[in-house]
């Protein structure tokens, strides 16, 4: 029902507002924090206008971070944070765009078998097998390294499946042509499943990208130099411990920082990503 | 020199058979029609000429070379499909040189070959659209095509023109025609439309339940038929089969009635009669129970039942039926000549 006149017009639109309000409140509050000093933070009542500490609150946090006491800055989390989400981004459609590609297209022996394998590691999360992980990695000497951040995360049944999905509703005609012009299948799987697949990628990227930045507990678990923390985690770190005076507003300002790369890559692709879910380029 | 020759070709999937043994000699420049009801394994067959699908027994030979095991690039042929099989995501030029790319040839020539095969299907205009921005007979003629550019020995088309609405089929099949025509190059086309059949092949393999029926000219096959499947399923309305009795040259229908033909036969028989084989006759034996008046126009088709039995027959009347003709009860003559015999227990036509 599309109804667009009169008190409904007016109840939806106060509705939508006053849901936004409350979902942004908080963002607010973070914003405003980050632009006071830290007094002005910890003695209520608390200040609800920004104030003029924004640029001291930022350039502490980008350059100095707590001030090197269990964190790094956030440009270098920042910077951590982006090789992170990217290379599990990449690394899980690479690795799951050629496994569907394997399961889907080629009949090899037991092939049923190795689908459900992986399958099955839909219920093996990190969180599960966080101790054998983290053996596996401190045995490969990459405890501290961007390569032991990404690789335990990169294998993602979740990726293989959406594929796999999309690959069979690709009209088998279309093989059988590519395969009558004379493609190999790896020529098919370049010059033909990549690009009719783009949207999907663009999603799967985008929802892997958010899930990279937000990985909290392996970061947390395998990185014991700060210069190698992720923004998430690196955040949490800043908070001192009962000692300590945190700095809230270099926090807030860290936390703003942190949301700020996932806000944007989600409004630059979500015009792929909506195609990507909704419908197929065939 | 043959184009195509198939061996004894079979094909089955796992423990079901689905083509018994085909033989088949295509001449060069040929157009072969392969026609049938669905699941008569009229695709399968195409594919395994294409090289889609694996030979379980059998040859098949294409300019005089065995290619049971070369893969579909190296057999020389080309393929168009029912629901077209565009790449997507590339333009109409970049559908059709695809092949031609990965064959390796030079980039001018390649642009060469696509131009002259443009105009040839008037897709000049047409080159730089992606293929969702065409219609249904447009992306046809891409895919046609993508195969004329190959510059194949052979082409195949598994029923290219079923997607399409009927004005469109009927003048997609006359481009075909003169195409291949033009062309000369060896064709095989599947299909289950017999009119599609009887117009473009140069001769047809009526196929059923992975046996080929009868082959033959298109006119062969309609004016004799070898069985009782390839008389009822080429001619629309289809052939009436009547149960009868023969005793030498005259036939005992199932209700009674007698005829004359001129084949020599004794026993169980079945009788086909084309229905425009049967002229209204006020003294004509054959009496029919009208049921149905279908006016076409040209023609009308009567739908009823043979008299004192329950065998439904049909008959084809020139003209439109004033409602003063349309009686109950009719009677048709047929001249002997017009007159099929198959035999009851093999459903292969009597011939003497």
């Amino acid at each position: 029902m599309v109804e667009n006149r009169g008190l409904n017009y007016w109840l939806t639109h106060v509705g939508l507002s006053f849901g936004v309000l409350v979902l942004f409140f908080p963002l607010w509050l973070a914003f405003v924090a980050s632009t006071v000093t830290n007094s002005e933070v910890i003695h209520p009542p608390m200040p609800l206008w920004p104030g003029d500490q924004f640029f001291v609150n930022y350039g502490r946090a980008l350059i100095e971070g707590d001030s090197g006491q269990t964190s790094a800055s956030v440009a270098r989390m920042l910077l951590n944070t982006v090789t992170v989400a990217l290379g599990i981004a990449v690394g899980k459609i690479v690795i799951s765009f050629t496994s569907a590609f394997a399961i889907v297209y080629f009949r090899f022996p037991a092939r049923k078998f190795f689908f459900w394998i992986i399958f099955l590691t839909l219920m093996l999360p990190v969180e599960v097998r966080i101790l054998p992980t983290y053996e596996v990695v401190a045995g490969f000497g990459m405890l501290n390294t961007y390569s032991g951040l990404i690789f335990p995360l990169i294998a993602s049944a979740t990726a293989t499946f959406l594929f796999r999905q999309f690959f069979m509703t690709v009209p088998d005609e279309i093989v059988e042509a590519a395969r009558i012009d004379g493609a190999r299948p790896m020529q098919f799987f370049i010059d033909i499943l990549i690009p009719i697949s783009r949207t999907n990628i663009a999603a799967l990227f985008l929802i892997m990208f958010i899930y990279g930045w937000n990985q909290y507990l392996w970061p947390l678990l395998m990185t014991t130099d700060p210069s190698m923390n992720t923004i998430i985690m690196g955040v949490e770190q800043m908070i001192g411990g009962q000692d300590d005076v945190t700095p809230w507003p270099v926090v807030m300002a860290a936390s703003m920082m942190a949301m700020l790369p996932p806000i944007i890559v989600v409004i630059s692709m979500q015009n792929l990503f909506i195609r990507g879910l909704t419908d197929s380029d065939k | 020199m043959s184009g195509l020759i198939l061996k004894n070709v079979k094909k089955s999937f796992g423990k079901v058979k689905v083509i018994h043994g085909i033989d088949l000699e295509v001449e060069d420049g040929e157009f072969i029609v392969i026609v049938g009801p669905s699941g008569c394994g009229k695709s399968t067959l195409l594919r395994m000429i294409a090289g889609l699908e694996n030979v379980t027994d059998g040859d098949i030979l294409i300019d005089n070379l065995k290619v049971n095991d070369k893969e579909p690039m190296d057999r020389n042929i080309a393929m168009v499909f029912q629901n077209y099989a565009l790449y997507p995501h590339m333009s109409v030029f970049n559908n059709m040189a695809y092949g031609l790319k990965i064959a390796g040839l030079p980039k001018s020539e390649i642009a060469e070959r696509v131009r002259q095969g443009a105009i040839m299907l008037e897709l000049d205009g047409l080159l730089d659209r992606k293929p969702r921005e065409l219609s249904g007979g447009q992306k046809q003629r891409v895919a046609m095509g993508r195969a004329i550019v190959r510059q194949p020995v052979i082409f195949l088309f598994d029923e290219p023109l079923s997607n399409l609405d009927a004005k469109l089929r009927i003048q997609m099949r006359i481009e075909i025609k003169s195409l291949q025509q033009r062309l000369g190059t060896t064709s095989l086309f599947v299909t289950h439309d017999q009119i599609e059949a009887m117009t473009l092949a140069d001769r047809m393999v009526v196929m059923n339940e992975g046996v080929a029926e009868q082959i033959g000219s298109p006119m062969d096959v309609f004016q004799k038929p070898e069985t009782v499947f390839a008389a009822q399923f080429i001619g629309s309305p289809a052939m009436n089969i009547i149960k009868a009795v023969s005793e030498r040259q005259s036939l005992k229908l199932v209700n009674g009635t007698s005829l004359k033909c001129l084949t020599q036969s004794n026993g169980d028989v079945l009788v086909g009669l084309r229905p425009e084989d049967l002229k209204p006759d006020k003294k004509g034996k054959i009496v029919m129970n009208v049921k149905l008046f279908e006016p076409i126009g040209a023609s009308t088709i009567l739908h009823g039942t043979l008299n004192n039995s329950d065998t439904k027959i049909v008959s084809v009347v020139q003209g439109l039926l004033s409602p003063k003709d349309r009686l109950s009860e009719m009677s048709f003559s047929i001249s002997p000549e017009a007159i099929h015999l198959f035999s009851r227990d093999t459903g292969k036509r009597i011939v003497n």
